[in-house]
């Protein structure tokens, strides 16, 4: 038993790897960010540890400096964070029977969880829960630590780590060629990338997103009937 | 330091309403899911990947130099290590690695001249002199919050590499006065603009551009 945690931690340990480096380093850019609008450790720690989603953190910190109002900041974060909808949509089966760790792989589904943890695949079916938890929760502290790092720093680290971020787009190019290269049907992989460039051209990289999603259900629905009839097909 | 109950309300709705987005689907479909859910939840995940890497490469300029070829080339190949090797640890460490060395050395030429030329800078804003006390509080808010800021007492100020500006007010508005990169300044200067309009509740620009002043009694 006690072998068999210690086998689930290795493993989760192992699978959130690749986010560990980026979560670092933009939670300290986030954290210094918040010092220098006047907003130190606790501020850091609170917002990295309660909202924990990245983009919205940063622009947070423009919200609360600026004196923004409470519902401006609730619209912002509608509209910053509505591809969490999504998510939450895709993993509903997925999270189903996974009992008192449920709540927690909700709140904790960011960008970077959700792409380590959407094929699915766990190690072993029995104690998936807990190794999805533990990927989750790796996840935050990466992302908490960096936070609280950059708060103490506040100001830019003495070596440059220009370039770091594309960690993060490496993340998700590494997904989704691994989902590719993993057979079954690629049109829903086309659907998305395509229709999120399509949109990008059309709206430009801060309103894309919320087109893009409708466009991707959109076509998705259309091509339902023909998606399940191939999967039938193969299974 | 008094506790800032504002930012606090500020933080607590941002974690709400996002604790709400991402609990929303689960709420809504406790007690059966739908057979059209169920067919979402199976091919939604590789569309929203595909998302999420046009989402993370929406700032690349491709229309000038370097043309997001940093970007491309690192991306071509994490996606042949991946097919190699089937590993992502290897694919993202080695792919951002050897983004970091090409943006460091091969596309570095390019873009260093441009980059880091200070250019000479004075603009107005229109915001004028006798605003309230309260309004200089948000406008100093404003001014900590952005990038390069290294103001003291002495007044507000902003320096860095090749940036040397400062802040002050005169019969003519705000004045933002000294030396930025043009490519920095495009951005930080947009960015000053639309959070002081965000703070003080109306359109902050130049006069001269058309933007008026506002007055307080």
């Amino acid at each position: 038993m006690k072998n068999q945690s210690a086998f689930v931690l290795k493993q989760a340990f192992y699978k959130s790897l690749p986010v560990l480096a980026g979560y670092i380093i933009l939670g300290i850019g986030f954290g210094i960010l918040l010092r220098n609008a006047g907003y130190g450790l606790l501020w850091a720690f609170a917002m990295s540890s309660f909202i924990y989603a990245g983009s919205m953190q940063y622009v947070g910190v423009g919200l609360i400096a600026g004196g923004a109002s409470v519902v401006t900041a609730i619209l912002t974060t509608i509209m910053v964070n509505a591809r969490h909808l999504f998510y939450s949509i895709s993993m509903i089966e997925r999270y189903k029977d996974t009992g008192k760790y449920k709540p927690y792989l909700i709140f904790s589904l960011t960008d970077e969880t959700y792409s380590l943890l959407c094929d699915g695949k766990v190690p072993d079916e029995a104690s998936g829960s807990r190794y999805r938890f533990f990927v989750s929760f790796f996840n935050q502290c990466y992302w908490v630590t960096g936070s609280v790092i950059g708060s103490f720093l506040g100001s830019v680290l003495p070596f440059s780590t220009e370039g770091i971020e594309f960690s993060m787009t490496a993340l998700f190019i590494a997904s989704f060629t691994e989902q590719w290269l993993s057979g079954g049907n690629h049109i829903p992989a086309l659907t998305g990338f395509l229709c999120s460039l399509l949109c990008l051209v059309l709206f430009g990289p801060e309103q894309f997103l919320i087109p893009a999603m409708l466009l991707i259900t959109l076509v998705l629905t259309a091509v339902q009937s023909r998606i399940r009839m191939d999967r039938e097909g193969t299974e | 330091m008094n506790f800032d109950v504002h930012a606090a309300a500020l933080v607590l709705a941002m974690a709400f309403f996002t604790w709400l987005l991402r609990f929303l689907p689960f709420l809504v479909f406790r007690k059966n899911t739908p057979g059209y859910i169920v067919y979402l939840g199976k091919v939604l995940p590789s569309a929203i990947i595909g998302m999420l890497v046009v989402y993370c490469l929406k700032d690349v300029e491709f229309s000038a130099a370097p043309f997001g070829l940093p970007e491309l080339i690192a991306a071509v190949s994490v996606v042949v290590l991946q097919r190699w090797k089937r590993n992502s640890l290897i694919s993202i460490l080695v792919g951002t690695i050897f983004y970091m060395v090409l943006i460091r050395t091969v596309f570095c030429v390019c873009s260093l001249h441009e980059r880091r030329n200070p250019v000479e800078h004075d603009v107005n804003l229109n915001v004028h002199y006798t605003a309230p006390e309260e309004i200089w509080t948000r406008i100093g808010n404003v001014y900590r919050s952005m990038p390069y800021w290294s103001g003291t007492d002495a007044g507000p100020e902003w320096t860095g590499e090749g940036i040397d500006l400062w802040a002050s007010v005169e019969p003519g508005g705000i004045q933002i006065a000294g030396t930025m990169p043009d490519d920095v300044w495009e951005i930080w200067y947009r960015e000053l603009k639309e959070r002081l309009t965000e703070a003080l509740g109306y359109e902050i620009g130049e006069p001269e551009d058309g933007y008026d002043f506002q007055y307080w009694k």
